[in-house]
């Protein structure tokens, strides 16, 4: 039922300021709209302002229809091309648009002394539509106007200076609880808690949902993420709450067993993770047995919940979960462990690791031991597992052979010591991919493919990615599934009165 | 002033000389604490050893021009001995395919500004750790490749 007096109202709502939700707002301003943005947080700070904020271009704009053709067979069959098409062609209009506004993007180059972050250009390049594709990821260029931050914040600081350059009002500290739906079945508004109180706030054309995942949402991870447990380097306030309000007005939802996961440290001090980054080779990861278990510097760092997800039936336990992270002088060293210019951590609660991780050691997240066996019991590992896993390592070191894993030469050094370091690593989601469904025009879909009049979804909040993720696609999409929502939306005709 | 140069060929196509190069590079120097600020951009610390004493110095590094996988340039300004000592030093780095697998890689250093105390008495030190470190390079990138 449509309460009678709103609170307030604008044409076009929208919910969640992250960068989805502020390119959908400067669109929808752009073609006419008076647009109001609601916030749950009291600081914005979504999960694409948490991000590295990189975009993925064909190198060649005119090989967009072997990219398309690429994205699609990535997805696997969980999303239509025409969406995809749709999300190429909106991509390649992106750098302009980014000029507009005083931004400009440059070819991102990941910092090349990160030994465990691997983001390869094209993830899946076995796959036959990968064939002679050339891609390349950019980013936001710092500059005069974009000056004060890197990765998705610098883009979303860009986005929030034209919000406020346009009036446009922002709404912080104001959760929205429910979908208003009027008799037609069409989205009327929503209802929003402003200083405690339930008030009903009007959307003349159209709700956007931009409110991200369900990353900090228990039940909903427990339900369709694996492994467990499994944390975010996001916002706390990231609970699926949008889903739930997007369920009861009958939406579809998809992509929901889908994430982008890395490693992270994470201490009870904290809600979200530290996402971790070595800067030398001389580093391995192993499982609750002490043994290694991969390359540990070729995992794509968005698919690290694939290997972590494996299961051992007979013990009945995820026994990568945690995983320990064994490393030495060199890596303590030559710098932070934790990744400095990404994360909730870092963007919000400013929190500074230290250059050297002392801190860190201090605190007792990091445990350092006079010898292997000292550092298996504080970590509470087998000791001759662990001493005949590091003697193992460090004999294919010495050969300049990986015969278990295979990582390359440029990347195997021993682990040498005393003193030897230690800790342990958890799956830390980057995001999750589930929500309503949507269609080209950014619409949500019910069960039956119908478009639920008047509600738009863009970002994680629904992702269009549902099978293995493609390095650098869901900013990507951000942005220009934000702007295609915004645009359609300022396009609608008001509602009846 | 250029510093230091050396162009070589390695047996590798020029993705692969791409993916190794910065790394080799970076891997040369023994920083520490390093700050990552940005994609392209460090700061850190870097204990030179000239002669019997060693030298803490304060790394800026930027890589600039970068054109995947052709070239790219970093630029490096260090400072030390309480800002008495340093150096502004530009690195330029060109891979060029002979053939599929085969690549020539020529890199440069040019000193773009020092300190008088450098210029006067460690300038032959500094051409010999920037070509000392060149030839640590071809060594890694030919380890490597």
């Amino acid at each position: 039922m449509v309460p009678e007096k709103p609170y307030t109202e604008a044409d076009v709502v929208v919910v969640g300021y992250g960068c989805a939700g502020g390119a959908a707002a400067i669109d929808a301003h752009d073609n006419g709209a008076n647009v109001i943005i609601l916030e749950k947080s009291a600081v914005p700070t979504s999960n694409s302002r948490c991000s590295a904020g990189n975009q993925i271009y064909p190198k060649d704009p005119k090989e967009k229809e072997k990219f398309a053709a690429y994205l699609h067979a990535v997805s696997f069959g969980t999303v239509e091309r025409e969406i995809v098409d749709v999300f190429v062609d909106g991509l390649l209009q992106n750098p302009d648009w980014y000029k507009q506004m005083g931004g400009e993007l440059e070819i991102f180059l990941f910092p090349p002394a990160s030994c465990s972050l691997y983001i390869p250009n094209k993830t899946y390049s076995g796959i036959p539509e990968a064939q002679g594709l050339q891609l390349e990821l950019r980013c936001l260029k710092q500059t005069e106007t974009c000056s004060e931050h890197a990765g998705g914040d610098r883009v979303w600081h860009l986005l929030d200076r034209q919000i406020k350059k346009r009036g446009i009002k922002v709404m912080t500290a104001t959760p929205v609880k429910e979908l208003v739906k009027n008799e037609k079945g069409e989205i009327t508004g929503v209802i929003a808690a402003v200083e405690g109180k339930d008030v009903y706030i009007k959307a003349i054309k159209a709700v956007i949902m931009t409110c991200g995942g369900f990353e900090f949402d228990e039940d909903l991870k427990r339900d369709n993420l694996t492994p467990s447990p499994i944390f975010s380097f996001g916002n706390p306030d990231n609970t699926g709450d949008g889903i739930r309000m997007v369920q009861k007005v009958g939406a579809a939802l998809w992509h929901m067993s889908k994430q982008a996961t890395y490693l992270a440290v994470k201490v009870p001090e904290f809600e979200a993770g530290f996402v971790v980054n070595l800067l030398a080779p001389g580093f391995i990861y192993v499982d609750k047995y002490a043994k290694r278990w991969a390359d540990e510097t070729h995992i794509e760092c968005h698919e690290f919940w694939v290997p972590l997800s494996y299961f051992d039936i007979e013990h009945f336990e995820y026994p990568r979960v945690p995983t320990y992270l064994i490393f030495d002088e060199e890596v303590r060293r030559i710098g932070p462990i934790s990744y400095a210019t990404m994360g909730y951590n870092v963007i919000t609660n400013k929190y500074i690791w230290s250059l050297d991780n002392s801190e860190e050691i201090k605190k007792g997240w990091i445990i350092r031991a006079k010898s292997i066996p000292e550092l298996a019991k504080q970590l509470r590992l087998d000791e001759k597992a662990l001493v005949d896993t590091i003697n193992r390592y460090n004999a294919f070191c010495n050969a300049n052979k990986d015969e278990d894993f295979g990582r390359p030469r440029e990347m195997i050094k021993a682990i040498e010591g005393p003193p030897y370091y230690g800790m342990k690593l958890w799956p830390v989601l980057f995001n999750t991919q589930g929500g309503p469904r949507r269609d080209k025009d950014a619409r949500v879909l019910d069960p039956h493919g119908k478009p639920i009049p008047r509600l738009y979804a863009a970002g994680e909040f629904g992702s269009i990615w549902g099978f293995l993720y493609q390095t650098s696609t869901n900013f990507s999409e951000t942005i220009v599934f934000g702007r295609i929502a915004g645009r359609n939306a300022a396009k609608l005709s008001p509602l009846e009165s | 002033m250029l510093i230091g140069e050396r162009k070589f060929i390695i047996d590798a196509s020029r993705q692969r000389m791409w993916d190794l190069l910065l790394r080799a590079t970076m891997r040369l120097m023994p920083f520490e604490r390093c700050n990552i600020r940005s994609q392209t951009e460090f700061s850190a610390l870097l204990r030179m050893k000239v002669g019997p004493i060693t030298l803490p110095m304060q790394v800026e590094m930027k890589i600039v021009d970068i054109v995947p996988p052709e070239s790219l340039d970093t630029i490096l300004k260090a400072k030390g001995m309480g800002g008495i000592a340093w150096i502004n030093q530009k690195s330029t780095f060109k891979l060029t395919a002979i053939n599929e697998d085969k690549t020539e890689v020529d890199a440069k250093i040019f000193a773009e500004g020092m300190s008088p105390l450098l210029r006067l008495f460690f300038l032959p030190k500094v051409r010999s750790f920037a070509g000392n470190s060149y030839k640590l390079l071809e060594e890694r990138l030919r380890q490597w490749a």
